[in-house]
């Protein structure tokens, strides 16, 4: 009786293990994370101050958790946000996005809240991160010579990407002129099979609370599109003053329209879409440019 | 001779005199580059309709004081804008929900949407059927012209009014600007193709109107009404941004002109020589600091909203851009205190818990080269 009891015992324990384990290992598949830079301090590198540019991931991060299966990756503050952590590691010397903003298992989503670059004649094919804090004597990181992100398979940059969305939450940082360029594999830039790039086509304001209105959004059954062009634009004094921008990359157009208007973070898609070839939609709503 | 002599003296004396007074201008200026060599572009026009500004000011302040009275005035004003806007929701799938920190109450069923800030009693009303809707959806269908877009606003707008959710005194209607969501899609490169990029036609999904607040011919920083029309003309959105206000009887002086407020705001910018500040508007306003925040009162101030291009050292005709700053410069003594935001100090203490969770954030980058 006793090792019956004992064998039923064991049969038990097994089979909760299983479900344990089981569990876990649908945890775990199913599971993202949010890898988030940001600066506020621009002594070093040069610029203004953004009083409340990390704030505004702050304010994002307390939000990913109402969202369900994401946690934290990474978040870098200051004179811990280096520019190359978004540098592509195969190809750039001293890139280190393969350890973190694009590395496999930490950042599903990849955040950077601060400054941007523009230039004069715009566009001119052309922009930067631009971090408050210098690495390596290097202050910027540049699309599309050193940013790629997302990339499998045969794409080349060493295969070896995980991410499925970029937000660039700084100024002017999807011009729609240089998209071919900065975003898209014409560049080829940083959409390599990460699904989305959601960024600014002017200068956004220093707001404290734009990452956490798209989290919200989203929480509230908005598709990632819908989410940032409605917490990303900002009526201020006069007029709306933001131009957020939504690029969705997918395998055709029919793909890449489906992604771009239905796409949400509550439920990433698994499939990446294709590293090149493929189609891309964008929308933004146009306050002005930079 | 003595003639002779006492000129070139008082010559050299003056000359020494001039680059005395010159060195000492160039070494003021040395201390402050900012001053000397960053360049303002003022861009700004202020609307006509406002008119001058009047030296006597009015305090203006909330009318809902405590945190339950906001709430209730918050519940009444979402169900006022579903009756304006003729909002059915269906009872049995509608869903009331405060957040764990009480800054925002989501009404919402399985097709409308209100969300409202508890702090500052502002909505924001979403017909999320038409706001997500498919962007190829009437693809040959376009949207209304700016002229239309503004009919249909006032539409909506007097029954706003109707509802008194908005005064139509407050609205500066001749202020208003219209902007549109546009959409395009292009294919994608074949590894190593160059050269045939090809996008498509831009097309113009919806159209958004914003009307802002104005108080005493002062504009109110951050509140207005904004209204988004789908092709057909349907609002698939509407931001209520109206705090419940009340003007004070006694008015204050002005203490502080807008010479005095752009000099202050010129010396606190420290950039390198070559640098740019674009200011986008300069105005005296009722400053409202967030939608998310509780006030005592909306600061009278002058406010320069401006961004910064500093240029790149090794790049030619490049900048690092700075986002849309602000700053404020206050017109009037009270000698009152702003409530401190409640959501600035939960967001420290976020902050705080994750720096002391991740040490590699506390010894910049050991923990990461070990990585």
């Amino acid at each position: 009786m006793k090792i019956n009891l004992a064998t039923k015992n064991f049969s038990v324990v097994r089979l909760l293990s299983s479900v344990v384990l089981i569990s876990l290992l649908a945890y775990d598949a199913s599971a993202r994370e949010w890898a988030v830079e940001c600066d506020e301090d621009y002594s070093q590198c040069g610029g203004s101050n953004l009083p409340n540019s990390c704030d505004n991931t702050d304010g994002m991060i307390s939000e990913m958790n109402s969202l369900g299966g994401w946690v934290q990756g990474w978040y870098f503050k200051g004179s811990n946000a280096w520019p190359q952590d978004w540098q592509e590691t195969a190809t750039v010397n001293g890139g280190l996005d393969s350890s973190y903003m694009d590395k496999v298992g930490k950042a599903d989503i990849s955040v950077w809240s601060g400054h941007g670059t523009g230039a004069t004649n715009e566009p001119n094919g052309s922009w930067d991160i631009a971090m408050g804090h210098r690495h390596n004597d290097v202050c910027n990181a540049t699309s599309p010579s050193s940013i790629k992100m997302g990339e499998q398979t045969n794409d080349g940059f060493g295969n070896d990407g995980d991410n499925e969305y970029v937000v660039m939450d700084a100024s002017c940082s999807a011009i729609e002129g240089e998209l071919a360029q900065v975003w898209q594999n014409w560049g080829p830039g940083i959409l390599m099979r990460s699904h989305q790039g959601l960024a600014f086509h002017n200068s956004p304001d220093d707001a404290d609370d734009r990452l956490e209105e798209f989290i919200e959004n989203i929480d509230d059954g908005d598709s990632n599109r819908s989410a940032w062009l409605d917490a990303g634009e900002n009526c201020f004094l006069w007029w709306c003053s933001n131009s957020p921008m939504v690029i969705t990359f997918g395998a055709n157009s029919s793909d890449s329209s489906d992604r771009h208007n239905n796409e949400t973070m509550r439920s990433p898609r698994a499939d990446p879409p294709s590293g090149w070839d493929g189609h891309y939609h964008w929308s933004f709503i146009d306050n002005g440019s930079c | 001779m003595k003639t002779q002599l006492l000129r070139n003296w008082t010559r050299i004396l003056i000359s020494f005199g001039v680059t005395l007074v010159l060195t000492s201008t160039n070494f003021v200026f040395a201390l402050e580059p900012g001053k000397a060599e960053v360049k303002f572009n003022y861009q700004y026009e202020r609307p006509l309709a406002l008119g001058e500004v009047s030296n006597k000011i009015y305090m203006v302040v909330p009318i809902y004081k405590s945190e339950h009275e906001r709430m209730v005035a918050g519940k009444r004003k979402i169900e006022s804008l579903r009756t304006a806007l003729d909002i059915k929701m269906s009872n049995d799938q509608m869903i009331v929900k405060t957040d764990e920190n009480k800054e925002i109450i989501r009404v919402k069923d399985e097709r409308y949407r209100f969300k409202l800030y508890i702090p500052s009693g502002m909505v924001k009303f979403r017909d999320t059927r038409l706001y997500n809707e498919l962007s190829d959806k009437d693809a040959d269908r376009k949207v209304m012209t700016e002229d239309q877009a503004r009919r249909w606003a006032r539409n909506v707008l007097n029954k706003l009014i109707s509802a008194k959710l908005i005064e139509e005194d407050q609205l500066l209607f001749d202020a208003t600007r219209v902007s549109f969501r546009k959409e395009r899609s292009a294919a994608g490169a074949q590894q190593g193709e160059k050269g045939k990029y090809a996008p498509s036609e831009m097309k113009l999904a919806d159209v958004r109107v914003f009307v802002p607040r104005t108080i005493n011919g002062l504009g109110v920083s951050g509140e207005g009404v904004n209204i988004v029309f789908d092709k057909s003309g349907r609002v698939a959105g509407l931001d209520l941004f109206w705090r419940d206000l009340r003007q004070e009887r006694e008015t204050l002086p002005l203490q502080l002109g807008m010479n005095d407020a752009r000099n202050r705001f010129e010396r606190s910018i420290k950039l390198p020589p070559g640098s740019q500040v674009n200011v986008i508007a300069n105005d005296l306003v009722y400053f409202d600091p967030s939608k998310r925040d509780a006030v005592a009162f909306l600061e009278p101030a002058y406010i320069f909203v401006y961004v910064t291009r500093v240029p790149i050292s090794d790049r030619r005709d490049e900048y690092r851009v700075s986002k849309v700053l602000h700053q404020i410069y206050p017109a009037v003594e009270h000698g009152r205190e702003q409530i401190p935001s409640e959501r600035k100090k939960r967001l420290q203490e976020i902050g705080k818990e994750y720096q002391m969770e991740h040490p590699e954030k506390a010894e910049p980058g050991k923990a990461r080269e070990n990585e």
